[in-house]
């Protein structure tokens, strides 16, 4: 595998899966493709309807899930490196589809909490894009 | 002066109190159990459904119908709810209550109807998917959109001049209306009243100037003068002039101000919100638009605040941590509480402003209800607090896992009103005169005279009342001083504890005091003075009994020592309960969590052992003042 595809897969299971802070009003732990998804609903409220708390936490969104998009980035940049240099070449594959297949599988716990899903109760991936 | 046989002075009295209404309702009979010398019932002015935004944001699925059921002793289910609909949670008052008041926030019923309604224009919008798909959400953007103050407009999906939403308005105004006329008892049963009602809901940069707006009959205007139509509170009194008053025949209304503890200092400001001076108009307006104030709710107590223009201990009492809405969310949006948050200060202000205008706007009796979010009016019970979902906090299932509320919230107060009978003239007479007060729950009766000359062994007497308005006027009334007398004025004051229920007695009394604020020197000041107190029971913390006996009434008439035929004056009554179990107290018990015990504390319940929150209150009533002016 190359290290940019390497980079790629990882970064995209760790948008789905790693939760990370927020706080826009109120905070919790979600993935960042979950922030992505609120700050292109609010991004579309605010140009529709204006308003400034909504210009606040539209703010807020997007600019958190920009700043997770990034670190998830280097998290997985560095993910990649490591596991390319230490892990034989022949396993770098299995061990990319096992590093997803941990995360994928671990977001199957209720390791999210939002007070906009189920009443701030812990969640998993799926009850919270439901 | 020489005592009348009761029956003489029953009658004198009832003839003098027997006055119609200065505007009827609707004509109807009266009720089999009028009582000529005043009863108190008990009643909730500010309840929230699932019209209102705020409560639908949190799971609120009871309608207004619905909660005048409620109100009338019926069993309701609430939030949560299972996947097939139905709710996790019942209610059913221990007592009903004599009427009530839904108020759902006026501001955005038609945007709130268009979002849950496939086929409206603007239902496909992208505020409204957010609130479909994440309500919560939706209860900051839209809640904040709509309260921006003189600078609120409507949203864009209600297309042009707001026409979409204020069309879809008018659905859910109706269902408001209809629930009110169908719940109101007009037989001469008279067992229930309910008036029409709604909150406009006007606060500028999140400082809470939310006004009930209560209607006194089935004449209303054609849609609610919301915080968008009139976006400064004066602008809302002249609208109500011009739309009900005296733009309809027959229609009468009055608007009721709450939570001044969440107005950042802007409810009882001496200027306008908009920073205008008060004119005399501004004043006489006021006056006449606002004879009452909510003192205390789900949301905090806002009769004073230790530190805070008193030293007055009691004042410790269900206070919020914040001044503003948004102070909840971050603290550096609260600033240091400001005199002009606290109804005795407004008293005490009001005196000044009468001096300067001729009239005192801060004239006002006092009224306490809970701001229920969950459609249940009246359900105030300490020992069974569902959570009341104000300012849009989700009102969780609790139980050993959570506490169903934030531990600064509290279950609320009721509404008293002595009337002559259980109809809408009867009580919005009562109301109009200021002859209310306001308790933090319990159902305390409280009488409350001023006059010159009340015997001292007036409570002996089996004509308190009678004697009371005979000699005197009631709570809320205004004082005139006979002739030249120097001798102060007395008050005479009587308390019945809250029988309660046999599943649930009521707490003794523990003490009546009177407060007095007046003006001197272009400074206001205050006193509290004890008039009589009892030796109540032991509260065992563990399991929230009561040991002991205490009194169940207490009686008696007080002579201002300080009196100063010269000064204005206001004098209110103050009756105490002997301490009882906070509610958190009564949950945090039965989860079993023993704060000196970290293991038996888990996170979500951590709040049991904030000490900033006391385990025990005093439940009060606050009754509305006696003023007193040189002037007569």
């Amino acid at each position: 595998m190359t290290p940019t595809a390497t980079c790629r897969i990882l970064w995209a299971a760790l948008l789905l899966t790693l939760p990370v802070p927020y706080w826009a009003m109120e905070g919790g732990w979600v993935p960042t493709f979950w922030l992505v998804e609120l700050a292109g609903f609010t991004l579309a409220v605010l140009v529709t309807e204006g308003g400034s708390i909504v210009s606040l936490i539209t703010g807020l969104f997007v600019l958190e899930a920009l700043l997770a998009t990034l670190v998830l980035y280097a998290l997985a940049r560095f993910g990649a490196q490591l596991l390319l240099r230490s892990v034989p070449e022949a396993w770098q594959k299995s061990s990319v589809v096992l590093m997803v297949l941990l995360l994928l599988a671990s977001s199957l716990f209720r390791v999210y909490t939002t007070p906009l899903v189920a009443g701030g109760g812990r969640v998993n991936l799926l009850q919270l894009f439901a | 002066m020489r005592r009348l046989p009761r029956l003489t002075l029953g009658l004198v009295v009832a003839v003098l109190l027997g006055a119609p209404p200065s505007l009827a309702a609707e004509p109807r009979g009266p009720c089999d159990d009028r009582d000529p010398l005043r009863r108190p019932f008990f009643g909730d002015l500010h309840v929230h459904t699932t019209l209102s935004l705020d409560a639908s944001t949190q799971g609120t699925r009871l309608r207004p119908r619905d909660a005048y059921r409620f109100a009338q002793g019926e069993e309701v289910g609430i939030q949560p709810h299972a996947e097939d609909g139905s709710p996790l949670r019942r209610l059913r008052l221990p007592r009903p209550l004599d009427f009530a008041a839904v108020t759902d926030h006026a501001e955005l019923f038609g945007e709130l109807r268009t979002c849950r309604t496939p086929g409206l224009p603007g239902h496909d919008s992208p505020i409204c998917l957010v609130y479909r798909r994440w309500p919560r959400l939706a209860f900051f953007m839209m809640n904040s959109r709509a309260a921006e103050g003189e600078d609120s407009t409507r949203f864009h999906f209600c297309g042009e001049n707001a026409s979409h939403c204020l069309d879809a308005a008018l659905t859910p105004w109706r269902e408001t209306i209809e629930a009110a006329e169908e719940a109101y008892d007009r037989s001469s049963g008279c067992s229930f009243t309910s008036f029409i009602a709604y909150e406009w809901t006007g606060a500028p940069m999140s400082r809470n100037l939310h006004r009930n707006v209560i209607f006194r009959g089935s004449e209303v205007p054609d849609l609610p003068v919301s915080s968008l139509d009139a976006t400064v509170v004066s602008d809302l009194w002249r609208q109500l002039d011009e739309e009900c008053t005296t733009g309809k025949e027959g229609c009468e209304v009055l608007a009721i101000p709450h939570n001044s503890n969440l107005s950042g200092g802007l409810m009882f400001a001496e200027e306008e919100e908009t920073g205008r001076p008060f004119t005399a108009e501004y004043v006489q307006l006021r006056k006449r638009s606002e004879p009452l104030a909510e003192l205390v709710q789900h949301k905090g107590d806002s009769e004073c605040r230790l530190g805070v223009g008193t030293n007055d201990e009691l004042c410790n009492f269900e206070l919020l941590p914040y001044d503003t809405f948004s102070g909840k969310f971050t603290s550096a949006l609260t600033s240091d509480p400001s005199p002009a948050s606290f109804v005795r200060n407004a008293l005490g202000q009001g005196l000044l402003l009468e001096e300067r205008f001729g009239t005192n706007p801060f004239q006002f009796g006092l009224i306490g209800s809970t701001d229920t979010h969950l459609g249940t009016p009246g359900y105030v019970e300490e020992n069974a607090h569902p959570g009341h979902g104000g300012a849009g906090q989700p009102a969780t299932s609790g139980g050993p896992a959570r506490l169903p509320d934030d531990i600064e919230f509290n279950p609320g107060g009721l509404a008293v009103v002595w009337a002559e009978e259980n109809t809408r003239d009867s009580l919005f007479d009562a109301m109009s005169r200021r002859e209310t007060y306001s308790t933090s729950g319990p159902r305390m009766t409280v009488r409350f005279f001023g006059g010159f000359g009340y015997p001292g062994d007036m409570c002996d007497g089996p004509d308190f009342a009678a004697r009371g308005y005979e000699d005197g006027v009631p709570m809320g009334g205004e004082l005139v001083r006979p002739g030249e007398t120097k001798a102060g004025p007395s008050f005479a004051v009587s308390a019945l504890a809250d029988p309660g229920t046999v599943a649930a007695p009521g707490a003794p009394l523990q003490r009546i005091q009177i407060v007095k604020g007046w003006a001197k020197g272009g400074r206001t000041q205050e006193k509290v003075y004890d008039v009589t107190r009892g030796d109540g029971p032991k509260l065992d913390l563990e399991t929230c009994q009561l040991s002991g006996e205490g009194p169940r009434a207490l009686c008696g008439v007080w002579t201002d020592p300080d009196f100063d035929p010269a000064e204005r004056a206001f004098y209110y009554a103050r009756v105490l309960e002997t301490p009882t179990c906070r509610w958190h107290t009564w949950l945090c018990n039965a989860a079993g969590v023993r704060c000196a015990d970290p293991d038996s504390v888990p996170e979500p319940l951590a709040p049991c052992c904030d000490e900033t929150y006391p385990r025990a209150l005093q439940e009060r009533a606050v009754t509305s003042p006696i003023w007193y002016s040189p002037g007569g």
